[in-house]
């Protein structure tokens, strides 16, 4: 029952890609409008598809179907409710089977959203390559990684999810978040190829998915914290950002999107930049296709595994087509994508984009660089090696600090052209907070030439940032919250939070193994104190459920009782570390059981690092400060300024506007 | 029907003139500064003239002197020379940041999962070895530094080191190493009762320093133990009990007691391939 539904949504799922496909492209060759129009049942079609067959699997994994293979080979009939539901994407076929319904929502948003300009070439042209993407998700769910196999004999019960995957609600919403960064990327990647294929190569489509970039961004930003913190708080080292190649396939995007995001006010603005933002926007979405191929393939076990996927082959075989197709096209456009000005002066805001452009650009290739090269080193010398985190940390450090002095500077510079004068001028609030911050730093002890540099150029660019704040909000009250300009203020407040708890948890981090006794004696005290904090061993206790046994070991941090255990899951070879955080503001103190307590004594490992609720926090406000650039309010239309004034009695219309007007139009 | 050209130009002019409609928003909302909305909208204006004027021209069936963009040769030289000074640089570093990998490694990066001294003690039987004992001793004493109860890593700490001596000539640091390594036995067995392996390794190290009559009552306390099944194969494919069983009635029928050391059949080979834990 439930491998045939979803086997039906798959089926549904292909046909409405494939008929998609057929039909707007009948309808753009013969210019009939009817049938471009067609896309969005279509779009209904796909997403019907992708609702069904991910309903199926739920249903599958809720009601402990173990016929199917995945659920025999994933699930569990002792997995709590929620591990279980987020067992879906868990594994390959699952993560595909989320990404095409994810890939379906966003088609029919599309469809919906641009409903009455299905007709418009530019719109047909994006509905044809989503539907193309689509199509590549929904052959993969049919054929290399289709996630409704049944089994000849049935087992009677499977061995649940990866044990890292259920001891930490956290893992039921980074992925989908991740998800619906990479995938809502589709959006603008389609409209580039449109706008390449069609030649309207203005300004107008960047316009019109200004939004879809910002909402991908920001669920890509949200996923990859989440993620962050679930390092942090359930793999017990201490630290939340490893440079595993996991992880750098979530950043590898991200960096080309926000390098995107800075850039695209440049050809907003002045016109410039297009063959730059075109090939950004592609990369982006190529990024995450290569992170998928990553990820999926079995190529990072061995490149001789990946020889063993289909799903791989695939994977690096549409990469290629993407980065093929972007080249072949931006080559045959290129006499139209001309800047029709050139900047004037590096001392400019389109000076200052393009400066953080190129260091966005230069992160992502050393990102790349250190990711591949173990794959490209095996392929050709069958030579294994691993590129370790001082290579990451060396080449992203120097790239860290000249991010946040732009962050400070950009902000103030004027389009076109500064004087002396007005840097001055607009420099030096910031460059008193940013001594503030310095002075503050020295006070409370902090010590070292990165961590210092560090703080001076937060405050810096906190200054820069507070200032837009501070005069907007004294123009328009609370309206100088949002929209595009004061949001992004908002955002780089976030990421600089990010940036200090980065150094000073990096530099400023205490670590202490102990052995703690209930009754204290020589060599294994029952209380030690690390960093100020006084940490007492209580005891130890046994909790042994259908899912897994746990030994916890009690203690009393500051006077308050946490208890980190080991758990042991049924399906697990090893032990499972599950360490407590004791959060403030001011500090975190971590604790990491390290051998099971027994005998009235524990090992511990105590971790205590300064600021690191700031790195969620700094996350949860870039969040919010995107939300708030995207949507400046409803009373508007959507590309007004925000500050714009807000008619007495409606929105104002130009007196063309009942007029159906292509996109890229003055909208 | 426009053409492409014509849909392009005319998106063209109407996001310019736009954007100049939006920009007098912006500036009268205060968002712009005075200096950027006179720069911005300058721009904007040429653009749109431009614009306009390309559109008359085509309709007027001109068509407009384009003037061919001189290439500033020494700024694209500059740029290729960073572009591949940072290249190098990248490429240095890699090199320098390089390692082997091991089955089970990520190809990048670092994260590692937290390992409880038992486990590290487990990945330091991976590297036992007759021929280098003297490795895993090293690892083990790493994982006792950080905890010195450790019952796997005292049980294979005291047995590699017993290998290390196997072949030594009798002298005072010798017999000094062997004590350490009953005593080292004991205190895995006192650490953690249910390992198994600290019992089994107590009894065969106390036959192999003669003792067989302790050995015997170590193996009984090991039998009486429940023992795990790798740890009874040890047992049982070295014979032990049946040696044992030999050594006291030779030594009871003869008042020569004999070592067995030298020729003991208990050859620590047999550990490398040890089940962990």
């Amino acid at each position: 029952m439930n491998a045939a539904l979803g086997t039906g949504g798959v089926i549904i799922g292909l046909t409405g890609a494939i008929g998609g496909i057929i039909t707007v492209l009948m309808g753009i060759g013969s210019k009939r409008p009817h049938l471009m129009a067609m896309a969005r049942t279509y779009a209904f079609m796909i997403l019907g598809g992708g609702v069904l067959a991910f309903a199926a699997m739920e249903r599958a994994l809720i009601t402990r179907d173990f016929s199917l293979e995945y659920v025999a080979t994933h699930g569990s009939s002792a997995t709590p409710a929620l591990y279980n539901f987020a067992t879906l994407w868990g594994a390959l076929e699952g993560s595909i089977l989320l990404w095409s319904l994810v890939l379906g929502l966003f088609t029919v948003a599309v469809a919906l959203k641009f409903r009455d300009r299905l007709d418009d070439p530019l719109v047909a042209w994006a509905m044809v390559v989503m539907f193309v993407v689509c199509l590549f998700f929904f052959v993969l769910m049919a054929w290399p990684a289709d996630p409704f196999k049944v089994l000849s004999v049935v087992p009677s019960d499977g061995p649940g999810p990866n044990p890292l995957l259920q001891n930490h609600p956290l893992m039921a919403f980074h992925p989908p978040m991740l998800y619906l960064g990479y995938v809502g990327f589709t959006v603008p990647f389609a409209f580039a190829i449109a706008a390449l294929i069609t030649g309207r190569l203005g300004e107008g489509w960047l316009v019109e998915t200004r939004r879809w970039t910002l909402f991908a961004w920001t669920f890509l930003t949200i996923g990859i914290i989440l993620g962050a913190w679930w390092s942090h708080e359930v793999l017990g080292w201490g630290g939340y950002w490893g440079w595993d190649p996991v992880e750098n396939a979530s950043l590898l995007p991200w960096i080309t999107g926000t390098a995107y995001i800075h850039s695209v006010m440049v050809q907003e603005r002045r016109g410039m930049l297009r063959v730059w933002n075109l090939s950004l926007l592609c990369a982006t979405f190529a990024l995450t296709i290569l992170g998928t191929f990553l990820t999926r393939s079995g190529v990072l076990d061995s490149v001789h595994a990946f020889s063993d996927s289909s799903i791989g082959w695939l994977l690096l075989s549409f990469f290629g087509v993407i980065v093929a197709v972007t080249v072949v096209l931006v080559g045959w456009r290129g006499d139209r994508l001309r800047a029709p000005a050139r900047i004037d002066s590096p001392a400019s805001r389109e000076g200052a984009f393009l400066l953080n452009n190129i260091v966005f650009a230069a992160f992502a290739f050393v990102i790349l660089l250190g990711t591949v090269f173990p794959l490209i080193s095996e392929a050709l010398a069958d030579d294994r090696v691993t590129v370790g985190v001082p290579y990451f940390e060396r080449m992203s450090m120097p790239i860290g600090m000249v991010l946040l002095f732009l962050m400070a500077v950009a902000p103030v510079l004027p389009w076109r052209k500064a004087s002396m004068e007005t840097l001055a001028t607009r420099l030096i609030w910031p460059g008193w907070v940013g001594a503030g911050a310095l002075a503050f730093a020295i006070l409370t002890g902090a010590r070292g030439f990165a961590p210092l540099l560090a703080f001076f150029l937060a405050g810096f660019a906190a200054g820069a940032a507070l200032r837009q704040l501070v005069l907007a909000t004294r123009r328009q009250g609370w309206r100088g919250l949002v929209g595009r300009t004061n949001g992004g203020m908002i955002v780089h407040l976030g990421v600089l939070m990010i940036a200090v708890a980065l150094a000073a948890s990096g530099a400023y981090q205490i670590e202490r193994d102990a052995r703690m006794c209930v009754e204290a004696e020589t060599g294994c005290p029952s209380t030690i104190t690390v960093q100020g904090h006084e940490i007492t061993y209580v005891g130890s206790s046994e909790n042994v459920t259908a899912q897994k046994t746990e030994i916890g070991a009690t203690f009393l941090v500051d006077g308050k009782e946490y208890t980190p255990a080991l758990q042991l899951f049924p399906n697990g070879s090893q032990t499972i570390g599950k360490p407590t955080v004791k959060n403030t503001l001011s500090s975190s103190v971590m604790l990491s059981v390290t051998d099971p307590p027994g005998d009235g004594t524990v090992a511990v490992k105590v971790i205590v690092q300064p600021l690191i609720v700031w790195l969620w926090i700094g996350g949860a406000v870039m969040a919010i400060g995107s939300l708030m650039a995207a949507f400046p309010g409803r009373r508007r239309r959507p590309i007004d300024p925000v500050s714009a004034p807000i008619p007495a009695a409606g929105p104002v219309r130009r007196p063309d506007e009942d007029q159906r007007e292509p996109v890229g139009a003055s909208t | 029907m426009a053409t492409e050209e014509d849909q392009h130009a005319a998106d063209e002019r109407e996001f310019l003139l736009g954007s100049l409609e939006d920009l007098e928003r912006e500036h009268d909302a205060g968002d712009l500064t005075d200096e950027d909305y006179e720069t911005l909208r300058d721009d904007y204006t040429s653009r749109a003239a431009k614009a306009l004027r390309a559109s008359n021209e085509k309709a007027e069936g001109h068509r407009g002197d384009e003037v061919a963009r001189r290439r500033n040769r020494g700024r694209t030289i500059a740029v290729a020379v960073g572009v591949l000074a940072f290249a190098v640089l990248a490429g240095l570093l890699v090199a320098g940041s390089l390692g082997a990998r091991g089955q089970g490694d990520a190809a990048t990066g670092g994260i590692s999962v937290q390992k409880t001294p038992t486990q590290r003690a487990q990945e330091c039987q991976e590297v036992m070895s007759m021929a280098d004992p003297q490795s895993s001793i090293e690892c083990f004493a790493d994982v006792l530094a950080d905890d010195p109860k450790n019952a796997v890593a005292l049980t294979w700490f005291a047995w590699m080191n017993e290998i290390k001596f196997s072949d030594a000539e009798p002298s005072q640091q010798v017999l000094q190493v062997r004590l350490s390594n009953e005593a080292l036995l004991d205190a895995a067995v006192a650490a953690n009762p249910d390992y198994s392996y600290a019992r089994a390794l107590r009894a065969v190290v106390a036959f192999r320093h003669g003792d067989a009559q302790r050995a015997k009552e170590y193996l009984d306390d090991f039998e009486a133990n429940d023992p795990s099944a790798e740890a009874r194969a040890v047992i049982e494919q070295q014979q032990l009990a049946q040696r044992i069983d030999a050594e006291l009635a030779a030594s009871s029928s003869s008042s020569t007691t004999s070592t067995t050391t030298a020729s003991s059949p208990l050859t620590p080979g047999t550990t490398t391939t040890a089940p962990a834990g």
